[in-house]
């Protein structure tokens, strides 16, 4: 009777312990796969957009009027530290122009489907062995960039001649609701 | 009393190998769920990233092209409205290009181009086969003549590309 009780105590601490590990691992798997991390990933959307709007006429001219700058020529004028004609920096116009565009091609606003987003402009230097850091040009957030459920981001690089040792590069990142 | 402890002793070796294997099985089916739902979320946005590429190459098709890339030329665009030889043309069941100017506006309060208002329109409407469709935009640049000063120059501008995919029946 002794030793019957014995092996019944047993049991039921051997059913606890396996329960016990079972309940851990299924906690720990859930835990690790289930956990909703927010992907981020480049996006075709944005770098077609990025392609686009560097193509996209602005007001701002240098020389004389029509010849109209488009975006890319504009942050190159920028970067330069030129005016437009009309005594604005091209820097301003680009402060102006450059949310508007965004904000109004992905609807960014708190409870649309694109709630923020971040944008880098800046020059590099192609060298390796110079440990030149980038230099900013333009730099804008906004939105709320917190919760994203998914972060889409592209890259596209402005090249000219007369950038020959680096070159502009922009980059745009969107937060998904 | 020796025969009773062998019969526990088995009943406990019996318990635990079931809790194994049900611990085990739960194992399994976490990682196959985990991994077929991750199959099937990188096949559908494989195929989203497809279309959005044969977005792009429309953009840069001849019939389209404006010379740069990505970018759609205004002037050729108008001429190819509703023309029945590209309803089979193209993989796409509809084709709408929309300016920039009406990017947040409802379509059916958008002003259709056509040859005698254009460009001071807002949607291009290049055929629509009116039939259950998914629809999927992308960017490309919009450009066309303008003249000022008697000089006559590109103006081009953001526009959206939504092409209709037809809908399959599961």
């Amino acid at each position: 009777m002794k030793i019957g009780k014995k092996s019944q105590n047993e049991i039921v601490g051997f059913v606890v312990i396996v329960l016990v590990v079972t309940i851990a691992g299924l906690v720990f798997l859930s835990l690790s796969f289930g956990r909703s991390e927010t992907s981020q990933k480049n996006s075709i959307e944005i770098s077609n957009f990025l392609s686009a709007f560097s193509y996209h006429t602005t007001d701002c001219y240098i020389d004389f009027s029509p010849r109209y700058l488009d975006l890319q020529s504009l942050i190159k004028a920028c970067y330069k530290n030129e005016r437009c004609i009309d005594g604005r920096m091209a820097c301003e116009a680009v402060k102006t122009i450059i949310p508007e565009l965004i904000k109004n091609s992905f609807n960014i606003r708190e409870n649309s489907p694109n709630k923020a987003y971040k944008l880098n402009i800046y020059y590099r230097v192609l060298d390796e062995s110079s440990k030149t850091p980038d230099e900013e040009i333009f730099k804008i957030e906004q939105g709320l960039f917190a919760n994203c459920t998914s972060k889409i981001s592209a890259a596209q690089p402005i090249s000219s001649a007369s950038f020959a040792q680096g070159i502009i590069n922009i980059e745009l990142e969107i937060c998904k609701a | 009393m020796k025969n009773k402890k062998s019969q526990l002793k088995i009943q406990e070796m019996s318990f635990m190998l079931v809790a194994l294997v049900l611990f085990f099985a739960i194992i399994v089916i976490f990682a196959f769920a985990i991994i077929y739902s991750n199959i099937q979320k990188t096949a559908s946005s494989v195929k989203e990233e497809r279309t959005f590429s044969s977005i792009n190459v429309l953009a840069n098709s001849p019939e389209f092209n404006c010379g740069k890339t990505n970018c759609i030329d205004g002037d050729k665009l108008i001429n190819i409205l509703g023309e029945k030889q590209y309803f089979n043309f193209w993989e796409f069941s509809s084709l709408k290009i929309i300016r920039y100017s009406a990017f947040n506006s409802s379509e059916d309060k958008m002003i259709k181009c056509s040859l005698d208002n254009y460009p001071e329109c807002e949607i291009f409407e290049v055929y629509d086969k009116k039939i259950p469709e998914r629809k999927i935009s992308s960017f490309a640049v919009l450009c066309f003549k303008e003249q000022e000063n008697g000089e006559v120059y590109d103006k081009c501008e953001i526009a959206k590309i939504i092409a209709g995919t037809e809908k399959q029946e599961k």
